[in-house]
């Protein structure tokens, strides 16, 4: 393997070569000079396939990219002229002779112009090509690189080349029929002798091993961009290698080539999400054995700091913490602050999803508190420049006010920020969280619709450039939203398009399991299949802890919610206790709290003990309400309602619900407005309860007109509002809520004495029940 | 011819082609197996290549083949066969031979030795011992070890093979600790002083050793050849020449299919004379072996005297081993060295195509291409060896002739160096390396080289001539020509070497002297057919090679125009102003090719070089002969008008003709150049000055139609109508 000379860069030098004698019109230069220089900048990060195709190019994808381009000469296309070009190399030393003059492309230096003028030279005949374009370079490197080449490199060189070129032999045969006179070296036909010969076979040994011709051949330099681009993609994406660079990877092994150093932290990232923690250890130590000669101790930071993130991501929290301690102390060490500005992120987000692991971290104080902590990354992401650094920071910040219940505004002001910095320093793959910031944003303050909307953006427009876990998750959230709203299938189908690359990740593939599981639970809860959502939560529960907080925060309320449903009550409410006693260890989010809060208020209601949870619900809508959570809000408002409810004040419940009502529309829960809608037919069933009762209690015996009117006037709002509610929960396929708003408008029919509407209502209920049981028994 | 009677000679039967065969096929069987028994690799690899070059045995013969079979694995397990005392012994001793042969074959020289010569039993005995504590104070760890006395025959009771095995071993260990102690190419250590320190102590067991068997054995009728061998070898290598040639004639009597012993007789011959008195002495035994070792020699040391015999030697040889690699090699070789290029590169590609895997004698391939600057033969060349074997100094010295072509001086450097590194005896990548560092202007490394390849051999002319050119570099005239003229007496027919001599002597104000040298120069110059001075030495001068392209085009006899305008120039400087007036008009004649001399002198040069050829025997006699002739040529051209006298009348047509076609003379003088332009301006200037205007005029005016020389031209017509207005 060549250090930087392959025979693709030959053909390239002489694409360029065709370009600088001026035989392509003016109209096709801009795409000869793109086919070009999309092929020598590698740097320029254009799309993870150019770059694979770049590092073993065939002369037919150069066909292919130039396909059709007519030259200024008649009759001929580009693609022609470079075939003769690439075909007049003829032998060994016509190669050596090409590549030595390709300099005569290249313009004057300075130098030479000035000399030529002070001495009054005639003008020397030079090339065209500016000495510092990037043709230029790529002219003058390739030289160079020729010239370094040892003896028997330059061999292999051309005879990689001979490779390379053959196949398109029949395209230049078609055009040139008499000059060709051998397809290998013109020697062995001025030898007269065929290919069959051992001579040929003598020297054309490599080429012969190579059977199946579908080797490509690499030189060291592209292997070395191309395993930097990819360890930087897996990096900044945290996803695993795609197999057409396995299969890369693979051939080099195969050609037994030394393979650059970078092959083994490949590798350790690979294992590494692959799961596999022993050969991800492995191969990170491996790689820092074998680069700690070339570089020196300054890199041990570095081996710690992936150290220390290995070890946390396959749950050693006691063994990572130490190293990630000894990684800030070395990084200071050696003053390196990247390095630094990392490990104090990446502590920072660590102590977030594990608080309970940062004791010894928050006793030395390295980050101070919370926000010391950030303020502290902000800064110094600023004065590093780390742009990507500083917008994850600022979305921190505003997750926080999140989570702390602040302020709405700072939140959007450090959103905005975030945003500001990522369009501004072109930091693309921030642009994405901060979407997915945004709609957590949004659907906290009620406005779900416009939530949804941002998760959409981020996976249409940004999904690519981001981090596969932030995919991830924003697919679940909209998945979750949907299944909020009622569109239950489309959630399914949601889960199930995630890019196959993404799940190849062990991690994210729990994740994703974890959550296509609960979001099952729950659509099995709302179908009342109690036993088989039981099943799926026993399974949930059995896996804890989860390595996200917030994921087993989910599980435990799905119990709950499965405890409540099969009525029993106190050991939901035990398990309620249990899971409020532990919060604020693991997750001190406003909004659990708020939710734990009219969760509570709501099973005492269940239990017929209102007033005792009136408290709760008042303290968990005066949390809400300050921290504006407003899904939170209504849910407790709601809680509120049933106790009034309870309690016999109908007509504060029915202005109470009656008052959330449109903004809980607004949340788009078809849950919370179901139940809102069965409170709202609940207390106007009451109120017309009450209007008959002032004189007669229950019985229904001779009231006057009016109140007879308003009585019917309520019932059939009752009946329309039962209806509304029916329709919500029918959407989100929630049996009990239709089963009980069946009932109720039975009921209803009953007492307005239509027997058959109320018969009919039953004959519903019974099919219903019927229908979900038949379809969950299946 | 004599080859066929030494055919004859050698087949002891009646002089049956078929039986010649068989029988050069019996005694190259026995010769490889023995050279191989004794770890003599190379001559054992040569006496195979050889042996499988003789013809297919044809059907009839078949059952004579079947009965030879058997003798000849019986040869195999015993070879001695003949002498009863010896194969007792050899069986004896047959366990430890394995064991011997082995630690040999793994280069484990000193262990191989000590199994028949074991330290506490020294095969040198006391007698050396005592000698050398009193004579070498510094005695070597090989000698202190042997420190323990013993008696005086101290020699084992051992097989002739078993005690070559061993002493072989032991000069081998004594080579490989010679070299690893020069280390680095060209290093500090690297002074090519170091020796070879076991050379004294088997000197003088041999020594021993012979001594005691003459005493023994008078008639040496159980000398098998190869102690003797080993002996002239150990004294060579310490310089006592006439002492090893003796030796080694005596191996090669005894033993003659040994080719190693002929080839390091060869390298004893310093010059052709040597190899001449060698042959008329007849102390070399009459057969096939002494032809192989005649042309090698001759071939060898460039002599081109007695080329005839060599090429019909070499041609009865090739009759009998049709296919031999070696016999095509020196064939090529000899084309080489008299100049035919393109006979020679065709051998040498049908020699590739034939056994591509074959590296030997490539370099001397690539030298060819070189001079013949076909780089893409070349460049397929350098990569077929480096495909081969890319550590073999001949594959080396491939891609370092390829990359000085190219002009890649520092690379040529590399792959030099590299080639010594693997066999600091590669004469050839020396003298390279040298010409290589005199283009990268470092003269002392090239002076260094050039000593080194003239140290490992003297004859080889090149480095004589680079060590000449670095010197002139260096203006140190005296040494500078000693060395041209240590190179001119290598090559006396190459011009090239006579023309430094001369302009060494004209630096050094010796103008008689230089003058004798350019003369000489113009007769060698046209002594060859296709001569060109870049060809005799391949440093890439720039031009060099438009120059030999050129010159090879025409095909004529043409006086080289430089060497005739410098001899001009001397003799201005004597001065003697007729003369030089003679060769600025010769100089001048060359632009059309109307030497007038050069198809008559082709004629007599041919006749002299036919009489040179029927006594070969006489060669002091052959040279003098030429030497008169060579004067005698000088003196027509130095005197064109009386020359005219049997030339004019055959050329005068021709020159018509040119006259009147000025466009078609190009194919036969060299054209206008700047060199003849000079000429005819000096010319022009001595018209002027003997007042012949006239003449000046048309010359001056020549001048300016040529576009050489313009403005002085312009100037001395001027001056020549200024005079004539003057005058008229």
């Amino acid at each position: 393997m060549g250090r930087f000379l392959t025979p693709s860069k030959v053909a390239l030098l002489a694409l360029a070569q065709v370009y600088s004698k001026g035989s392509i019109p003016l109209s096709g230069t801009a795409r000869v000079l793109n086919v070009l220089i999309s092929r020598i900048l590698l740097d320029s990060k254009e799309s993870d396939e150019l770059l694979q195709q770049q590092a073993g190019d065939t002369v037919l994808d150069l066909e292919q990219a130039l396909a059709g381009q007519a030259s200024a000469i008649p009759g001929r296309t580009v693609w022609d002229l470079l075939l003769k070009a690439l075909w007049a190399i003829d032998c060994a030393d016509a190669l050596d002779w090409f590549i030595s003059d390709t300099p005569l492309l290249l313009g004057k230096t300075r130098d030479e112009l000035l000399k030529e003028r002070d001495e009054g030279l005639p003008p020397q005949p030079a090339g065209k090509i500016v000495r510092t374009s990037p043709l230029g370079l790529f002219i003058r490197r390739c030289s160079l690189e020729y010239l370094r080449l040892q003896f028997q490199d330059s061999t292999a060189l051309w005879m990689d080349f001979i490779a390379y070129r053959m196949p398109s032999k029949g395209a230049f045969t078609r055009k040139n029929p008499h000059v060709l006179r051998s397809a290998f070296d013109s020697n062995i036909a001025d030898l007269e002798i065929d290919t069959s010969n051992t001579l040929t076979g003598i020297m054309f040994r490599r080429m012969l091993e190579d059977v199946d011709g579908q080797q490509k051949t690499y030189s060291t330099y592209d292997c070395e961009k191309l395993m930097e681009f990819q360890v930087s993609e897996m990096q900044s994406l945290g996803g695993r290698l795609p197999d057409t660079m396995k299969t890369t990877l693979k051939q080099l092994a195969r050609l037994g080539t030394s393979a650059p150093k970078l092959t083994h932290y490949l590798k350790f990232l690979d294992s590494w999400r692959a799961g596999d923690f022993t050969s991800a250890f492995d191969n990170l130590h491996r790689y820092f054995d074998y680069t700690m000669q070339s570089r020196d101790r300054t890199f041990y930071q570095y081996a710690l700091l992936n150290l220390a993130i290995l070890q946390a991501d396959f749950g050693c929290h006691a063994e990572a913490i130490p190293a990630m301690q000894e990684a800030i102390a070395t990084a200071r060490e050696n003053r390196d602050t990247i390095c630094l500005n990392y490990c104090m992120s990446w502590l920072y987000h660590f102590g977030r999803a594990f608080p309970a692991q940062m004791q010894s971290i928050r006793e030395t104080g390295i980050l101070g508190n919370e926000t010391e902590g950030l303020n502290f990354l902000k800064s110094r992401a600023k004065e590093a420049e780390m742009w990507t650094l500083l917008s994850t920071s600022l979305l921190s910040e505003a997750k926080i006010n999140l989570q702390h219940g602040e302020s709405l505004a700072m939140c959007f002001e450090n959103i905005v920020k975030a945003s500001h910095v990522n369009v501004v320093k072109n930091v693309p793959n921030c642009t994405g969280p901060a979407l997915l910031m945004k709609s957590t944003l949004f659907s906290r303050i009620g406005q779900t619709h416009q939530a949804y909307s941002c998760g959409e953006r981020f996976l249409l427009c940004h999904s690519k450039n981001a981090p596969l876990e932030d995919v991830l998750k924003c697919t679940i959230r909209q998945a979750a939203l949907l299944t909020q709203m009622g569109r239950v299938s489309d959630a399914q189908a949601n889960m199930a398009k995630i890019p196959p690359h993404i799940l190849k990740v062990l991690k994210y593939k729990i994740y994703h399991t974890t959550h296509t599981l609960i979001l099952r639970a729950r659509h099995l809860l709302h179908r009342n299949a109690l036993d088989s959502a039981g099943q799926i939560i026993t399974q949930l529960v059995s896996q804890q802890p989860h390595p996200e907080t917030d994921t087993s925060t989910q599980v435990s309320l799905l119990e709950i919610d499965l405890l409540i449903r099969r009525r029993e009550l106190m050991a939901a409410l035990d398990r309620l206790n249990q899971l409020a006693d532990k919060a604020p260890l693991e997750n001190n989010d406003v909004s659990l709290k708020c939710r734990l809060l009219t969760l509570k208020a709501t099973l005492f209601a269940k239990s017929d003990k209102a007033l005792q949870g009136f408290s709760l619900a008042m303290r968990a809508v005066e949390l809400a309400h300050s921290a504006r959570i407003l899904p939170d809000l209504w849910a407790a408002t709601l809680a509120l309602a049933h106790i009034l409810l309870q309690s016999y004040e109908f007509a504060a419940a029915r202005d109470l619900v009656a008052a959330i009502l449109p903004q809980a529309l607004e949340c788009l829960d078809c849950e919370l407005v179901g139940r809102c809608y069965l409170a709202l037919a609940d207390s106007y069933v009451g109120l017309a309860g009450l209007a008959v009762s002032s004189e007669d209690g229950e019985g229904k015996g001779k009231e006057n007109g009016k109140d007879k009117q308003t009585q019917k006037q309520l019932m059939g709002s009752a009946v329309d509002v039962l209806e509304k509610a029916g329709e919500q929960f029918r959407w989100i396929q929630e049996l009990e809520g239709q089963l009980e708003a069946l009932a109720k408008m039975g009921r209803i029919w009953m007492w307005r004495g239509d027997a058959a509407v109320a018969n009919e209502m039953g004959e519903k209920y019974m099919s219903l029940r019927k229908e979900y049981a038949e379809a969950d028994g299946c | 011819m004599a080859a066929v009677s030494f055919n004859e000679s050698l087949a002891s039967g009646p002089g049956d082609e078929g039986a010649l065969v068989v029988e050069l096929r019996d005694r190259l069987t026995e010769a490889t197996i023995k050279c191989s028994e004794r770890c003599l690799y190379q001559s054992a690899k040569w006496a195979a290549e050889l042996l499988n070059s003789l013809p297919e045995v044809a059907d009839h013969d078949s059952p004579m083949l079947g009965s030879d079979a058997p003798t000849s694995s019986y040869r195999m397990l015993s070879t001695s066969y003949d002498d009863p005392q010896e194969a007792a012994l050899e069986a004896r001793e047959a366990g430890k031979y394995l064991l011997a042969k082995s630690l040999f074959d793994t280069k484990e020289f000193d262990r191989c030795a000590s199994v028949f010569l074991p330290p506490a039993v020294p095969a040198g005995g006391l007698a050396i011992f005592e000698k050398s504590k009193t004579r070498t104070p510094t005695s070597t760890p090989s000698k202190t070890r042997r420190s323990k006395p013993s008696e005086t025959h101290s020699i084992p009771r051992l097989s002739q093979k078993s005690l070559f095995l061993a002493l072989y071993a032991r000069y081998l260990a004594g080579e490989k600790r010679k070299e690893e102690e020069g280390e680095m190419i060209l290093g500090p250590t690297d002074g090519g002083m170091s020796s070879n320190r076991e050379l004294s102590g088997l000197a003088k067991t041999l020594d021993e050793y012979f001594r005691a068997r003459d005493a023994a054995d008078p008639q040496i009728k159980r000398a098998q050849g190869w102690l003797e061998y080993l002996y002239g070898l150990i004294l060579a290598r310490s310089k006592q020449e006439e002492l090893a040639q003796e030796w080694l004639l005596r191996a090669v009597r005894l033993n003659p299919y040994h080719w190693g012993a002929w080839e390091e007789l060869s390298h004893l011959l310093s010059s052709v004379d040597d190899l001449n008195a060698q042959l008329s002495a007849s102390i070399l035994p009459q057969n096939v072996m002494t032809l192989m070792y005649q042309i090698h020699a001759s071939i060898d040391l460039f002599s081109t005297t007695d080329s005839n015999t060599t090429i019909t030697t070499l041609q009865s040889l090739l009759e009998i081993f049709p296919t031999s690699n070696f016999l095509l090699t020196q064939q090529a070789l000899f084309y080489y060295h008299s100049k035919d290029f393109e006979t020679s590169s065709s051998i040498f590609q049908e020699l590739l195509v034939n056994d591509p895997y074959r590296l030997d004698g490539l370099d001397h391939y690539s030298n060819i291409l070189y001079v013949m600057t076909d780089r893409p033969k070349l460049a397929f060349l350098a990569h077929l060896a480096t495909s081969v074997d890319k550590f073999r100094p001949e594959t080396c010295c491939v891609v370092g002739n390829y990359y000085s072509l190219c002009s890649h001086h520092e690379k040529a450097v590399m792959y030099f160096r590299r080639a010594l590194t693997l066999d600091r005896s590669f004469l050839s990548a020396w003298t390279l390396m040298g010409h290589e560092y005199i283009e990268l202007k470092n003269t002392h490394a090239a002076i260094e080289s050039y000593r080194r390849a003239v140290d490992a051999n003297r004859k080889d002319y090149r480095a004589w001539y680079g060590l000449g050119q670095a010197y002139e570099v260096l203006d140190m005239g005296f040494y500078a020509l000693f060395y041209y003229q240590r190179a001119a007496g290598l090559r006396p027919y190459d011009a090239k070497m006579w023309q430094a001599v001369g302009s060494c002597y004209a630096k050094m104000n010796r103008v008689e002297q230089a003058i004798k040298a350019l003369k000489r120069a113009l007769a060698a110059g046209t002594y060859y057919e296709t001569d060109s001075p870049a060809h005799s030495f391949n440093t890439s001068t720039s031009g060099k090679g438009k120059g030999s392209q050129a010159r090879r085009n025409t095909g004529h006899k043409l006086l080289d125009p430089e060497t005739l305008f410098h001899l001009a120039q001397l003799y201005e400087r004597i001065p003697n102003e007729m003369e030089a007036a003679r060769y600025m008009e010769l100089c001048l004649a060359q632009e059309t090719g109307q030497t007038s001399v050069a198809p008559t002198r082709t004629k007599t040069r041919k006749g002299v070089h036919r009489q040179n050829l029927t006594s070969p025997s006489d060669p002091p006699s052959a040279s003098q002969n030429f030497e008169g002739d060579g004067d005698g040529d000088t003196e027509v051209l130095s005197s064109p008008s009386s020359a005219a006298s049997d030339a004019t009348e055959e050329v005068s047509p021709e020159h018509n003709t040119i006259d009147e076609q000025p466009g078609s003379n190009t194919g036969f003088g060299t054209g206008t150049t700047a060199t003849t332009s000079r000429a005819r301006l000096w010319l022009a200037r001595y018209a002027f000055k003997n007042n012949d205007l006239d003449r000046a005029e048309l010359l001056a005016e020549e001048l300016c139609m040529d576009g050489f020389e313009v403005e002085e031209a312009k100037g001395l017509v001027r001056e020549v109508r200024g005079r004539r207005d003057a005058a008229g």
